[in-house]
């Protein structure tokens, strides 16, 4: 009996010390946590350029974050999730200024160029990053919507990567808390409102849960 | 399940390349309207009846669904339905509620009244829908939040936005994959390659579709039908896919390009037992070949692939990302 006490001892220090080895690895090889100063100062040129007066994309960030952990995707899902949020709306850089800050209703060739800023978004940072990191997805995704009536790829249900569905969710929310030039910014309870009434057509409806589960910030 | 990506496979193509696409098996007829908007002719074909119908009332017709057929769905129809007969009854709570099955009954049914057939299929594709929300609703364990009939009024003016002429005709056709192929001149041959698996009955779109659309709610039946209708086009873990028929079919292009996804594998498993089964297979006619490969989740080695296979004469645009045994380890 007690060789198996001390086998069972021996088997749990093993992985323990494994895993600490491993863990350890990715910290020093800089893969754990990459620096996201940077990136949020990225995100408000990102911002500004889009004329959003407050800082989109981090608000973005912390909506989507929260979301996330009520769904249980785990640490490396959050660390993705978190650099496409600041860096979703890139795209939009290489697009017309003329166009995004266009008032009135874009026309037919002008939507069709808007709508390739996740395309043109997904590019640049694929270019820039390893191979197999999934951040240049999540960036081309994030219009995706649930029902299949996204843009660039109309994927729909899970054929969207859960991060993605949650990108698109927070992006909705953080847009409609900003005031625009059109409309003042909405109030929490209209927010849940129209968000729960999207449920199952723009967004998925167990994120769509999460959300209203969660606080109303 | 394929994430069916347009401007990725144009992207793996010189520009101009592919003014027209042959697509044997397409994907949903939505992820097509990419192709559609850049003006590049498209044949595509379902051998399954019901998704050959989406396919065309998406992509090839364009007729609006008119006014006075708009109207008669607000009417009593002509002959009053007993709904003690519906036939897909015991679809209930798997995955509809009993008045959703109604509704899914009087759909059916009151779509005969519309003489035109390209009328009702347009009402028939706004009834696929309404089925796909409350199936992601049920599987979800959320009620939906609108009404039948207003669903589907958001349905049809859904469909309506996504028109739109271009120079370049579609051709969506409906045809058992062995009479197509070698007369379409496309200058691309797409093949988005699925996997074999079986999904719960209650959560896939296509078969519970399919049986509506037939009017027979023997799920069995239509999944053996769409089955049949796949048959070799459809990838299976142990024999493949009947790679030598695909190579037949691609006719005269210049590039064959397969898309596909993939979760819980390596990457390097679909590079082995995958791709290089295809490109063993169509080297004969397109020697040149690139893997690409992208992850869609990677905490879930959730993937994306795209093999693009070119005849001699014509180049396969670099990509410094493209897998390789090097790049990926």
């Amino acid at each position: 009996m007690a060789v198996y006490i001390l086998n069972a001892i021996l088997a749990v220090a093993c992985t323990w010390l494994a895993w600490r080895l491993f863990d350890l690895r990715e910290r020093l090889n800089g893969r754990q946590m990459p620096d996201f100063a940077y990136i949020e100062g990225v995100s408000r040129i990102i911002d500004t350029a889009e004329a959003y007066d407050v800082t989109h994309a981090a608000e973005l960030s912390r909506v989507a974050e929260a979301v996330a952990v009520r769904l249980g995707v785990d640490e490396k899902g959050l660390v993705s999730l978190r650099m496409a949020s600041l860096l979703h709306d890139c795209g939009m850089l290489n697009i017309s200024r003329d166009i995004i800050k266009k008032a009135g209703t874009l026309d037919t060739e002008q939507a069709f160029l808007l709508r390739m800023h996740p395309i043109i978004g997904e590019l640049a940072i694929r270019n820039a990053v390893p191979p197999f990191e999934d951040v240049p997805s999540l960036i081309r995704w994030h219009h995706e919507k649930f029902d299949g009536s996204g843009y660039p790829d109309r994927l729909s249900g899970e054929e969207i990567p859960l991060a993605a569905r949650i990108l698109g969710l927070a992006d909705a929310v953080v847009a409609m808390r900003a005031a625009r030039p059109y409309r003042p910014a909405l109030s929490e309870e209209r927010i849940r409102t129209e968000i729960g009434r999207q449920s199952g057509l723009q967004f998925d409806p167990a994120v769509v849960r999460a959300f209203l589960e969660g606080g109303t910030r | 399940m394929i994430r069916f990506q347009p401007s990725w496979i144009l992207e793996s193509l010189p520009p101009d390349a592919a003014k027209s696409l042959f697509i044997p098996l397409a994907p949903h007829p939505a992820s097509l309207l990419w192709f559609k908007r850049l003006g590049i002719r498209m044949y595509v074909n379902d051998p399954v009846e019901s998704r050959a119908m989406l396919l065309r009332t998406m992509l090839a017709d364009g007729e609006r669904f008119s006014e006075q057929n708009r109207r008669r769905f607000n009417r009593v129809i002509k002959k009053s339905l007993d709904l003690q007969m519906n036939p897909f009854r015991n679809w209930e709570n798997k995955p509809f509620s009993s008045s959703q099955l109604d509704y899914l009954f009087y759909w059916r049914e009151a779509a005969f009244e519309i003489p035109e057939p390209a009328q009702r299929d347009i009402f028939w594709s706004a009834v696929a829908g309404v089925m796909a929300h409350w199936m992601a609703m049920a599987a979800a364990g959320a009620s939906p939040v609108y009404p039948p009939d207003e669903l589907l009024a958001c349905m049809l003016r859904r469909r309506e936005e996504q028109l739109f002429e271009t120079a370049e005709k579609v051709y969506a056709l409906h045809l058992p994959i062995d009479e197509l192929g070698e007369e379409v001149e496309a200058e691309v041959f797409v093949v988005p390659l699925q996997f074999q698996g079986r999904k719960p009955f209650e959560t896939d779109q296509d078969v519970m579709y399919h049986a509506w659309f037939r009017g027979d709610p023997d799920l069995h039946a239509a999944l053996g039908e769409i089955e049949a209708a796949r048959k070799g086009w459809v990838f299976d873990w142990k024999t493949g896919c009947d790679v030598a028929t695909m190579l037949a079919k691609s006719g005269k292009a210049a590039y064959a390009v397969f898309i596909w996804s993939g979760a819980d594998l390596p990457p390097r498993w679909h590079e082995e037992n995958v791709a290089a089964r295809l490109r063993e297979a169509f080297s004969p006619r397109f020697p040149e070949s690139v893997l690409r490969v992208k992850a869609a989740d990677a905490s879930h080695d959730d993937y994306d692939f795209l093999l693009t296979m070119a005849s001699p004469g014509h180049p396969i645009p670099a990509d410094h990302r493209s897998y390789s045994p090097d790049n990926m380890g």
